[in-house]
C-alpha cells in the first residue's frame, strides 16, 4: 500500500514531527511504502534542511507567506490528494496533525483514525490500533475507505531523520489563503516554554492530586529545585490552575523520558502515566497502597509524601554540597 | 448569539478495577456500575459556553442548547445544566446502538440539530471522549456543515455581537483571537474551567425545565455510519503496562526516605 507523509515546517516542533514519523514506520507499521512527503513551509525555506529531516524518497513543498491555518492546510491538501491519491497520509501527532488528518479523512471521503499506535496494511482491510478507554484497553480497528488519514500516537518511540537521504525535490507549490480565514482576526502569539524542558529532562517530579493544593504544590516546586528536577503535573493539577498548563504531563500534554522520574501523589491513571512510561526509573510516593502507579513503578512508597520527601531533599542536599 | 453545547456523560473509569477488563464477543466492557459524570473536556466546554455571559464583556440575549446522546443517566446533568439557565435541553436516546467508536452518528445529530432546531452561530464540545479518544468530532461536525473549526481552545470570552476572543493551545505557543459566527470550537485543555454549581435558588426556580427527549429514529442520517462506518472496530485487548513495583518496607516515612535513597537512588542521581 502507498502512502504520503504530512509535516508542517512551520512549527518549531518540525524536526520531532520527522522523528515521530520515522519511529512510526520503522517500528510500527506493515506493508506502506512511502513514496512522498507534502511539507508546509515559508516563501523562503532552507530547502537542504528541510528535505534533510523528511523521511520520504520525494517531497513537495507547499509554501505559505505565514502559517497556514487548518482551513487553508485541508484545502491544499485535498488538492494534492486529488491529484496524486495516495492510500495512506500519515501526519505527526502534534496539534497541526490531529486536526488535518480528521478533517481531510472526512473531506476526501475517507477513513480517519488519530493517535494511532501501529498500522498492518498487509491485512485486509488495513488495520491500525490505538489506545482507548482512556488508555486502559487496546482497539484494532478496520480503515475501511480511502484515503486512510492516521496521525501518529506521541508516545511512539522516535528514531533520528538526518542520517538518511534527503528527499528529493518534486515541486514548489505557492498557495495563499483563499477567503477560508475571515473568520479569525490574530491578537497575540506567545511562545511556548515549559513543555520543552519537561519532554528533555533528566530528571522529573511529578505531581498529582495528591499534591493537595497550591500549598502542596509550593513544597514540591521547592523540593524539585533543591533535587534539579523539573516540575511535570498531572491533568487535574493544571486544570485546577495550580501551576501553568505547559507544566502538563501525558497524552494532553508532555511526553517526557527521564532517566528518573518521582511520581508524587499521582494516582496512575493511564493518561498520566503515558507521558512519563519512557522514564528509565520510577519511583512512586502515594499514601494509598492501591494507587495503580505503585505497580506501575520500579520502587513504591506507601506513605505520605510529606514526611518522606524532607528526607530525601536533605540527602541531596548534603550529596551537592 | 446562540451557543449549542454537545456533551457526553461517560463512565468513571478510574473504578473499575484489574478483572473488570474484560469483554465478549459483543466488544464492550461492563461498565454499568461505574459512577456517571461529565466527560473532562465537554465539562470545560460547558463551562466556557456559561462565561460568555460574565462581565466585564458579558454579552446579553445569549440562547444556549445543551444536547447529550445517551441514556437515563445523563437526566441528571441536564437538570444541572437547567439550573444554570441553558435555555434548551437535549437527549438522544441511542437505544441498543453502539455509538462508542462512531464519531460521525455525532456529528450528524449535531448537524441535524444546528440545521433544523437551534441554528447555533457557534458550537462547542470537548476535543477528546473519554471512551472511544476519537478526537474527531469538532473537525467532523465542521466538515459536514461546511464551518470552519478550531481545536483545543483553552479560553473564550464574549467580544462582541456573533464574535468571541478565543484562546487556542497551538504546537509551540498559544494564540489569542477574534472568530466570527459560524465556528466549531474544540475545547481541549482549559485550565480552571471545570463546571461551575448552581445555587439552590437556580435549581429551585429553573432546574425542572423540560428536557425534549429524541431517538436515533429522529436522525436517519446516522444509520449509513453506523451500518458501515469508514472505521470498524475488530478487537479490543487489556494494556498492562506495569514493572517490579517493590515496595519498600520500613516502620517510618523517614527510615522509607533513607533507605530509598541509600538503595535505589543516590546511584542514579548526578551530581548537583
Amino acid at each position: 500500500m502507498n502512502g504520503m507523509l504530512v509535516l508542517n515546517a512551520w512549527s518549531a516542533d518540525f524536526q520531532k514531527q520527522g522523528r515521530m514519523l520515522k519511529g512510526f514506520l520503522s517500528e510500527r507499521t506493515r506493508g506502506l511504502k512511502i513514496t512522498g512527503a507534502v511539507l508546509f513551509c515559508g516563501e523562503r525555506p532552507d530547502r537542504a534542511e528541510l528535505l534533510r529531516r523528511v523521511p520520504a524518497p520525494a517531497a513537495v513543498l507547499i509554501s505559505l507567506p505565514d502559517p497556514p491555518s487548518a482551513e487553508t492546510v485541508v484545502r491544499e491538501l485535498a488538492a494534492v490528494w486529488r491529484e496524486n491519491p495516495a492510500e495512506v497520509l500519515l501526519f505527526p501527532g502534534n496539534h497541526f496533525g490531529t486536526e488535518a488528518a480528521a478533517r481531510l479523512g472526512r473531506r476526501c471521503g475517507g477513513a480517519a483514525l488519530l493517535s494511532a499506535e501501529s498500522l498492518d496494511c498487509e491485512s485486509d482491510p488495513a488495520t491500525a490500533a490505538k489506545e482507548v478507554y482512556g488508555g486502559h484497553m487496546k482497539a484494532e480497528f478496520e480503515l475501511r475507505k480511502t484515503p486512510r488519514c492516521l496521525s501518529v500516537s506521541r508516545s511512539c518511540p522516535e528514531e533520528e531523520t538526518e542520517n538518511g537521504r534527503p528527499a528529493e525535490l518534486l515541486a514548489v507549490r505557492a498557495a495563499r489563503e483563499n477567503g477560508e480565514n475571515d473568520f479569525l482576526t490574530d491578537l497575540e502569539w506567545t511562545a511556548e516554554t515549559g513543555g520543552k524542558s519537561l519532554e528533555n529532562a533528566p530528571f522529573l517530579l511529578v505531581a498529582g492530586r495528591g499534591a493537595g493544593g497550591r500549598e502542596g504544590i509550593a513544597l514540591l516546586e521547592s523540593a524539585a529545585r533543591k533535587f534539579g528536577a523539573e516540575l511535570g503535573v498531572s491533568r487535574p493539577v493544571a486544570m485546577s490552575a495550580w501551576v501553568p498548563m505547559n507544566r502538563l504531563i501525558g497524552v494532553s500534554g508532555a511526553m517526557a523520558k527521564p532517566d528518573l522520574c518521582l511520581a508524587v501523589g499521582v494516582s496512575g491513571a493511564p493518561a498520566l502515566y503515558a507521558g512519563i512510561e519512557k522514564s528509565k526509573y520510577i519511583v512512586s510516593i502515594n499514601s494509598d497502597p492501591h494507587a495503580p502507579i505503585h505497580r506501575k513503578a520500579d520502587v513504591a512508597v506507601v506513605d505520605d509524601w510529606r514526611r518522606v520527601l524532607p528526607g530525601l531533599c536533605e540527602k541531596f542536599v548534603k550529596r551537592s554540597l | 448569539m446562540r451557543l449549542l453545547n454537545l456533551f457526553f456523560v461517560v463512565p468513571d473509569l478510574e473504578v473499575l478495577s484489574e478483572r473488570d477488563w474484560t469483554c465478549g464477543p459483543d466488544l464492550k466492557v461492563n461498565t454499568a456500575f461505574a459512577p456517571p459524570d461529565w466527560n473532562g473536556f465537554d465539562e470545560s466546554a460547558l463551562e466556557l459556553s456559561l462565561r460568555v455571559s460574565d462581565p466585564p464583556e458579558a454579552l446579553s440575549g445569549v440562547q444556549r442548547c445543551a444536547l447529550t446522546v445517551g441514556g437515563p443517566s445523563c437526566e441528571p446533568f441536564l437538570k444541572t445544566l437547567a439550573a444554570l439557565q441553558f435555555d434548551e435541553l437535549i437527549r438522544v436516546e441511542p437505544g441498543d446502538a453502539d455509538l462508542r467508536f462512531c464519531p460521525e452518528a455525532a456529528a450528524r445529530i449535531v448537524k441535524a440539530v444546528a440545521e433544523t432546531k437551534f441554528r447555533p452561530d457557534f458550537i462547542l464540545t470537548g476535543t477528546r471522549e473519554q471512551i472511544s479518544e476519537s478526537a474527531c468530532v469538532p473537525q467532523v461536525t465542521a466538515e459536514l456543515l461546511g464551518w470552519p473549526c478550531l481545536t483545543q481552545v483553552m479560553d473564550l470570552h464574549a467580544a462582541g455581537r456573533n464574535r468571541l476572543r478565543v484562546v487556542c493551545a497551538e504546537d509551540g505557543g498559544v494564540s489569542a483571537r477574534i472568530v466570527s459566527a459560524p465556528c466549531v470550537l474544540g475545547v481541549g485543555n482549559a485550565p480552571g474551567a471545570y463546571l461551575r454549581v448552581p445555587t439552590l435558588k437556580d435549581k429551585i426556580k429553573y432546574g425542572k425545565k423540560a428536557v425534549t427527549r429524541m431517538t436515533l429514529s429522529d436522525f436517519p442520517e446516522t444509520e449509513k455510519p453506523l451500518a458501515d462506518p469508514d472505521v470498524r472496530l475488530r478487537s479490543l485487548t487489556r494494556i498492562r503496562k506495569e514493572r517490579a513495583g517493590v515496595i519498600l518496607d520500613a516502620p517510618s516515612p523517614e527510615e522509607k526516605a533513607e533507605i530509598l535513597w541509600e538503595r535505589y537512588l543516590e546511584g542514579r542521581v548526578r551530581r548537583g
